[in-house]
Order: C-alpha cells, then structure tokens, then sequence
C-alpha cells in the first residue's frame, strides 16, 4: 500500500485506483465501529455511505483530510452517529443491546469466553454513556491513540483518558456482578 | 460482592479485543452497492470539473491536490500582498513629495482665508441683492429716492451691520415674512396657526407686482407706495406701555 500522503494526493485529485483502494480498506472497518457503537446494520452501511459521500463532497470544496485519512474517516462516522442519536433519538440501551445482540457472530459452541464476549458486548451498549462506549471502541477495539481518539470524539486528551478509566471501571464493576451473579 | 472478584482492567481489555474479533463483517452485497455510488458520486464530481487536481491521475492530478487542503489562503494571501504593496507605496510617494503636498496644502488654505474674508466684507458693505439669481431690473422712480435701491442701499440700512436687519430689508417691496413674524408663528404667539411655517410667504393669491417680476403674465405693478423703513416695522410694541 502506498503511504499516506501520496494516497491522500491521489483521493484529492480524484483518482479512481484511490478512491476504490481507500473504500476497500477503511469502509468495513468503519461498518464495523459502527457496529460496535451499537448501530444497527441497515443504519451502519447507510452511515458508511455517508462518510464517503462527505468526504467527496469536502474534497469537492477543496477541503477534507490533511494528514489521517483514517482518523477523518472515523470522525466523519461518530459525528454522524452522534447527530443522528440527538435528532431521532431513537438508540435507546435496550434497542442497542438487542442490535449488539443479532449482530454478535452466532455461538458456535457454548463456551465460557463466548458467554463472557456476549455479556461484554451487552454491558457495553447498556452501562456505558456513548461517550464511554465510543472511547472504549476506538482505544481498545480500533487501536487508535490517545491523541487521535481525542480528535475524533472532539474532546481533549485527557478528557479520554478519564472517559477510558470511568469505562473500563463500569465494565469491570458490571462483569464482576455477572461472575458472582452466576 | 467482594473485591477478589472484580476484573482486572488487563482482563477487560483483552476481552475488549476478543470481542473485536467477533464483530461480523461488512456483507459483500452491501458493499458492493455502496462502492458502487461511491465511485459514480466521484466520477460525476470530476466530470463537473470541480474535484482538485483534474485529469492526470496521480502523476499530474496529484501535485496540485497538494495545497489542496489550503486553496483559499495563497489567494488571501496576495491579496493582502497587494493591499500591503499599495499602501507602502502611497506612504512612500506622500514622504518624496512631503514638501509639494505642505506647499499646495498651505495655498489651498490661503485661498480660501482670502475668499473667506472677501465675502466677508461683500457681505457687511452691500444688501444681499448680488446672491439672487434674478438680474436687477430697472424699477420705476419712487418719489423721494434718487437711485434704484439695489444699485445703492439706503443709507439707514448701511449703517446696520447686523445681518439679521440686512435679511429682513424688503428692498425691493415685496412681501416677506420677516424674522418677527416668523418667530411668533413659531412660538405660537399667533392667534390661530394658518399653517405657515418659518421662511414660507402666506398662501393668499398674488396681488399685483407680488411674485415672480419677471412674469408677463402678472398684472402691471402698481406705483409703489412710500413704506416705512423695516427696521420700525419689525419693532414690537412694548408690553409695559
């Protein structure tokens, strides 16, 4: 793969082999986030077509990235989320956790990891604010930094520093009530 | 619950990380559809002529999305370049020239004290018959003046300097609200208000040889009739008498 400059070069003059080589590469991941945000999959893949569609339509402006193509793509997804959370909304905990729950791979065996992943993936969509949830998603599943994180979600590093400690804590306090509960 | 059972934070995130990979992928129909608006969506912005870069591909296309991020500021840039340029050059000329500018500031200033108080003194030696935009025409002979009075003032009026007298001299006869009358009507002194206002004649028809003197339709003036000086008519009546 080319670096990324030269591939941000290329997508902002247009260049088909760009276009097709970066929507191959970051549109399933971003399905993917979108997922873990707790996003349904008709809204996920309606979302990813958004976030490409701006970032064509910024390129037609003259705009968009300079540096981190995948940090805008990222941020482009949680904004839009995030604005279409507050207009409808309609992503309540329950809604979330049952669309977190038909996304999850089916168990192929029932076995303790499974139903520990199972119980996580609840917990996250159901104990955790979005806010929470977005910084535990982009640090621990999608491997951002610290930095990039707080770029994305708009806030300062240490703002996602405490947002990642109340988080984690919430996950540990909430799987600890599932282990003992059982 | 009790503390031996809490998780660790190391715990929670390796599990953060075995639950990545159980997310489901992007289903292959799905992402075709959109791949495929995608690059139409890109295709109709290039054809437009609007996308950065244009034809050429990465070779040529791509030097010139460079600055792509910053395309106004070069524009902004030169134009403040061209501001800044121009003012430096207007200040430069003002200081080259400093001693030209000082002398046709200085003669500017001159002439106009000169005018100044050349219109000063026309207006303290002759009647104010030289600012109407009518020639001075020929009146008939009034019994007791030996020359029209816009040639010469009367000698009573030149002896008053003070301008409102000038103003309210009717040398000519006509029929003037004088600044009295004026100011009763705009002190409400007046018994009733016939609307007129400061500056305005009354609204009765002219009478012959009132208005325009040039008109050959206003009926003949009649011989003008000895009227008393202004001065005595624009006195008031004491009110202690």
């Amino acid at each position: 793969m080319k670096d990324e400059s030269a591939l941000l070069k290329a997508v902002k003059s247009l260049d088909q082999d760009a276009l097709t080589s970066i929507f191959d590469e970051y549109a399933p991941a971003i399905f993917k986030y979108l997922l873990r945000l707790g996003v349904g999959s008709q809204e996920a893949d309606q979302i990813t077509g958004d976030v490409f569609a701006r970032l064509l339509e910024k390129i037609k402006e003259g705009k968009g990235p300079r540096k981190n193509l995948r940090a805008y793509l990222f941020q482009t997804a949680y904004h839009i989320v995030v604005d279409e959370a507050r207009e409808r909304q309609r992503i309540t905990m329950l809604d979330v956790a049952d669309t977190v729950k038909q996304e999850s791979k089916p168990v192929q065996s029932i076995t303790e990891d499974n139903l520990l992943l199972e119980k996580l993936s609840q917990t996250m969509a159901s104990e955790l604010t979005e806010e929470q949830r977005a910084v535990i998603v982009l640090r621990f599943q999608e491997e951002f930094s610290l930095k990039e994180t707080a770029e994305i979600i708009g806030k300062n590093v240490n703002a996602v520093k405490a947002l990642q400690n109340r988080g984690i804590n919430r996950l540990r306090e909430a799987m600890s009530r599932y282990n003992g509960g059982e | 619950m009790s503390t031996e059972k809490l998780m660790k934070p190391e715990e929670i995130i390796n599990l953060l990380s075995k639950l990545k990979d159980e997310t489901p992928g992007y289903p292959a129909e799905m992402l075709a559809g959109r791949k495929a608006a995608f690059l139409k969506q890109a295709v109709n912005i290039k054809i437009d002529g609007k996308g950065q870069g244009g034809e050429g591909g990465q070779q040529g296309g791509g030097s010139s999305a460079v600055s792509g991020g910053g395309a106004a500021s070069p524009g902004v840039f030169l134009q403040a370049l061209v501001g800044i340029s121009i003012v430096a050059a207007m200040l430069s000329s003002a200081y080259m020239f400093r001693d030209q500018i000082v002398n046709v500031l200085q003669e500017t200033e001159v002439v106009a004290q000169q005018e100044s108080s050349q219109s000063s003194q026309q207006d303290a030696s002759q009647p104010p018959i030289a600012s109407t935009p009518f020639a001075p025409q020929t009146t008939p002979a009034i019994p007791g003046l030996s020359a029209p009075v816009f040639a010469d003032p009367p000698s009573e009026i030149v002896g008053t300097e003070t301008p409102e007298e000038l103003d309210n001299t009717n040398l000519t006869g006509d029929l003037v609200v004088n600044e009295t009358q004026a100011v009763e009507i705009t002190s409400g002194k007046t018994k009733s208000n016939n609307g007129l206002h400061l500056g305005q004649t009354p609204g009765t028809p002219a009478a012959p040889g009132q208005g325009n003197p040039g008109n050959p339709n206003q009926p003949e003036k009649p011989a003008k009739t000895e009227k008393p000086p202004k001065t005595e008519k624009t006195q008031k009546p004491k009110p202690n008498k």
